[in-house]
């Protein structure tokens, strides 16, 4: 306010450009992110070949070949129906890929306009909006899910939702505290004093802004997405046989465990190699694009 | 691998000879890793087969049943059976004490009948064990007589059952809902505690003298105390008895069975359950199995052998039809006679029926997809297994299988409803073959999941029921049996077994008719 306002409108397209150049150079230089953005490449690469990658169709039982141990026809093994566990993996890049995707872009939808109304309008809207985010988010987010599922029925679309909901307070808390922030900026008020109308001003104006958080948020959150399904699924309430997902394959052998490791350990592995990639990466996107490290 | 059934049965009798040899020790406690804790421990109220293992040990019957088919004096010292084969008339012993310290007499035995009779109660499975039973009748403290409104050849052996076991009639007025908690008999073994989803502790009934003959000792328990411990996943339960943890442990899972029986340190005890085999009982209400046609390709296709050899490493035996092989009055192999494995049987049945096999694998008819529901229980992950294999095999031909996981009460809600579903697993187990009237028989029990009611089938079994002489009862259940073949009511996939694993201080344990152990004369060595 006490700066005369003679930012030209112009220079700022540049300089927003300049400052997300500068944050993709930024995370290059993180060799976790790095890492863990190649391991995602190799398992989004893993999802989409998979009809050409897995040696054998990831549903189909031989009752001459079950329980057997990692050999050349079968490099990781076979489950307790003769099915090949590296096909099933293979296939179940597919399911958790989606499942993370799916689910964080859905708590994205609810979240993100909760919190751009909440934080915007402030006043009894904001309240009324908190108020339920703080009751969602007393209870832990797999507890919700959980919750959530058992009410729809278990199937691997109701997870995806399941999770999603119960992830979309976190989402909404972050957008609205920094919607709090970026409202205050004198070119929102700008755009108020000359008459734009409030949608623009809060997708041109403000989402743009507000974006770096969400995407740290959504990228570490579909890690925890992926890892809650693989929950709800190894429960028996997300992926319905016989369809190949990491978590209900480490259900399905863990009867297994003393005669035949390969069937829990191959998938277990997966998960953690996954959200420990897409963690990876979270971190570094979060390092790149803090506000604090602007200069 | 047909001899494997006596070979069991020699194992049976062998421990019983062990025990005869060893100078029984008293004292110490034994810990049984049990799969699932049952809802309640209600004689008269439960159907569940866990709620038998642990009662058997808690209270006591009228006769007793051995394995081989005798009947033996209990808490009855002797009976009589009118000419006409409609009055009971039971001797009681005296001197027999419920739990509480109430005495055991014609009165106790009075209100157990007229308990499990009355609507109230709501008996699952001791319901159908009083058979044709109408009233009872006094003759003195320790004399009791029973009508029936026909004669039945299996009365006598029903009264055998734990289902239909004396309780102190004190109790149950003083514990109303909570007495399937502590449920109080003349066993010879106690309630002390149960802790929900934990265990049942139950401790020596002291005054104890009434065990029937074949426990080869009529006193007190050797053991003070056994423990229960609900362990339901198989590994862990396995673990607990190799570490010692449990001393015997219940349900060894058939992939595990070789690995307990290398180890010098433990003994495998095996004990065919008669009655079914686990099967699949399949809905004739529902469409598409309301059509015979369907349930015969569903019998062709399914490949029984590669089942056990796969899943259960070829130590049970494939289903043998609508009664296991090891039962009296049982067809020996009339499901694979009837149906032997043929996929293109199975294709052939429903192509001639108009199920014509779609592009994309999945055969249809007018427009509408040949699916089949299978009700899966979710507590036993064997169920969950076997759909899947189901899916496949029955996917082969052609018939799509979606699997609708439950768990237990909204799976038997839905199994007696009988309107959502084509097949459910389940497995019976009884040791007359009156047990085709509980599971095919019009309003049979509450077991009748195949909803199927066939006035022939209906008549042939009610006469069979009322026919003394054995011969002439088997030839009807034979006949009864080709029907329900005929009809494709039921696919057979495995004759169950109980495989117990113990270790070797154990000694001592008595196998009745059912399978279930009883641990009266059970003794450590340690």
């Amino acid at each position: 306010m006490s700066q005369p306002t003679t930012v030209p409108d112009t220079t700022k397209p540049q300089r927003s450009e300049g400052l997300w150049r500068k944050s993709v150079k930024r995370l290059f230089k993180n060799p976790g992110a790095v890492i863990g953005l190649a391991v995602i490449v190799a398992l989004v690469l893993t999802a989409i070949f998979a009809p050409v990658l897995a040696p054998h169709p990831p549903n189909r039982q031989d009752p001459l070949r079950s329980l057997q141990a990692p050999s050349a026809e079968h490099r990781l093994g076979t489950d307790q129906f003769g099915r090949d566990i590296l096909s099933r993996l293979i296939y179940g890049t597919r399911v958790s890929l989606r499942v993370g995707l799916v689910a964080v872009g859905i708590a994205a939808l609810i979240g993100m306009p909760l919190g751009l109304v909440a934080g915007y309008y402030g006043g009894w809207i904001d309240m009324t909006i908190s108020r339920v985010i703080d009751l969602m988010l007393a209870f832990p987010g797999i507890l919700l899910a959980l919750v959530i599922v058992s009410i729809l029925g278990p199937s691997l679309f109701n997870v995806m939702v399941a999770v999603g909901v119960a992830a979309s307070p976190n989402y909404a808390r972050v957008v609205r505290g920094s919607v709090l922030a970026a409202k205050e900026n004198v070119y929102v008020e700008s755009a108020r004093a000359i008459g734009a109308y409030v949608r623009g001003i809060m997708m041109r104006h403000i989402l743009p802004n507000i974006l770096a958080p969400v995407i740290v948020l959504a990228t570490l959150g579909t890690a925890g997405a992926i890892l809650s399904a693989a929950a709800l699924s190894f429960l028996g309430l997300g992926a319905q046989p016989p369809t190949a997902e990491w978590g209900a394959m480490l259900s399905e052998g863990r009867n297994y465990m003393r005669l035949a490791w390969w069937i829990t350990t191959f998938p277990g592995i997966a998960i953690m190699v996954t959200v420990l990639a897409v963690n990876l990466l979270g971190d570094g996107l979060r390092d790149s694009l803090d506000v604090r490290l602007r200069t | 691998m047909r001899f494997i059934g006596s070979m069991f049965a020699a194992l049976v009798i062998l421990s019983g000879a062990a025990l005869a040899q060893n100078e029984p020790q008293m004292g110490g406690k034994l810990t049984v890793g049990i799969e699932y804790e049952p809802v309640t421990l209600d004689p008269h109220v439960t159907g569940q087969a866990n709620a038998r293992r642990m009662l058997h040990n808690i209270v006591d019957t009228l006769v007793y049943g051995d394995d081989e088919g005798g009947i033996h004096p209990w808490l009855a010292e002797s009976w009589e059976i009118s000419d006409d084969g409609l009055e009971y008339t039971f001797y009681l012993r005296q001197g027999v004490t419920f739990h509480d310290g109430e005495p055991f007499n014609a009165e106790s035995v009075q209100y157990m009948w007229d308990r499990i009779m009355d609507p109230a109660t709501a008996s699952a499975s001791a319901i159908a064990e009083m058979g044709p039973f109408e009233r009872s009748e006094i003759l003195d403290d320790y004399t009791i007589r029973a009508y029936l409104s026909e004669p039945s050849a299996l009365w006598l052996r029903s009264m055998s059952s734990s289902a239909v076991a004396p309780v102190s009639p004190a109790a149950v007025e003083a514990l109303g809902d909570r007495f399937g908690r502590a449920p109080v008999g003349t066993g010879p073994f106690r309630i002390v505690e149960w802790a929900d989803n934990e265990s049942l502790l139950v401790e020596r009934h002291p005054d104890y003298d009434w065990a029937p003959e074949p426990f080869g000792h009529s006193g007190p328990a050797f053991l003070d105390e056994i423990e229960f411990v609900f362990i339901p996943e198989a590994q862990v339960r396995l673990g607990t008895v190799e570490t010692g943890e449990t001393d015997i442990i219940e349900e060894v899972p058939p992939r595990f069975v070789d690995m307990i029986d290398e180890n010098p340190d433990f003994n495998l005890l095996r004990a065919p359950y008669n009655g079914s085999p686990l099967h699949y009982m399949i809905n004739t209400q529902v469409a598409p199995t309301d059509e015979v046609a369907v349930r015969r390709a569903i019998l062709h296709s399914v490949n029984t052998e590669a089942i056990v050899d796969n899943l259960y490493a070829g130590v049970v035996e494939p289903g043998n039809g609508p009664m296991t092989a090891t039962m009296p009055g049982s067809v020996e192999g009339i499901y694979r006679d009837t149906y032997p494995f043929d996929t293109e049987a199975a294709a052939a049945i429903l192509d001639d029926a108009g199920w014509e096999l779609g592009s994309d694998g999945v055969r249809t008819r007018d427009g509408e997809r040949l699916t089949v529901r299978i009700n899966v229980l979710t507590d036993v992950p064997e169920y969950g297994e076997l759909g899947q294999v189901l899916q496949s095999q029955l996917g082969d031909v052609g018939i799509e299988v979606v699997l609708q996981p439950l768990a237990r009460s909204p799976w038997a809600a839905s199994n007696n409803e009988g309107t959502d579903y084509n097949m459910v697993g389940m497995g019976l187990w009884r040791n007359d073959p009156h047990m085709l009237s509980l599971l095919w028989r019009t309003d049979g029990s509450a077991f009748t999941w195949s909803h199927y009611s066939n006035p022939e089938f209906d008549a042939i079994v009610d006469e069979a029921v009322r026919l003394t002489d054995v011969e002439q009862r088997f030839a009807l259940y034979a006949e009864a049996q080709a029907i329900l073949m005929e009809d494709a009511v039921s696919l057979p996939i495995y004759d169950q077994m109980n495989i117990m694993a113990a270790n070797l201080a154990v000694e001592g344990i008595v196998f009745d008719q059912s399978a279930f152990p009883f641990y009266h004369a059970t003794h450590l060595t340690r």
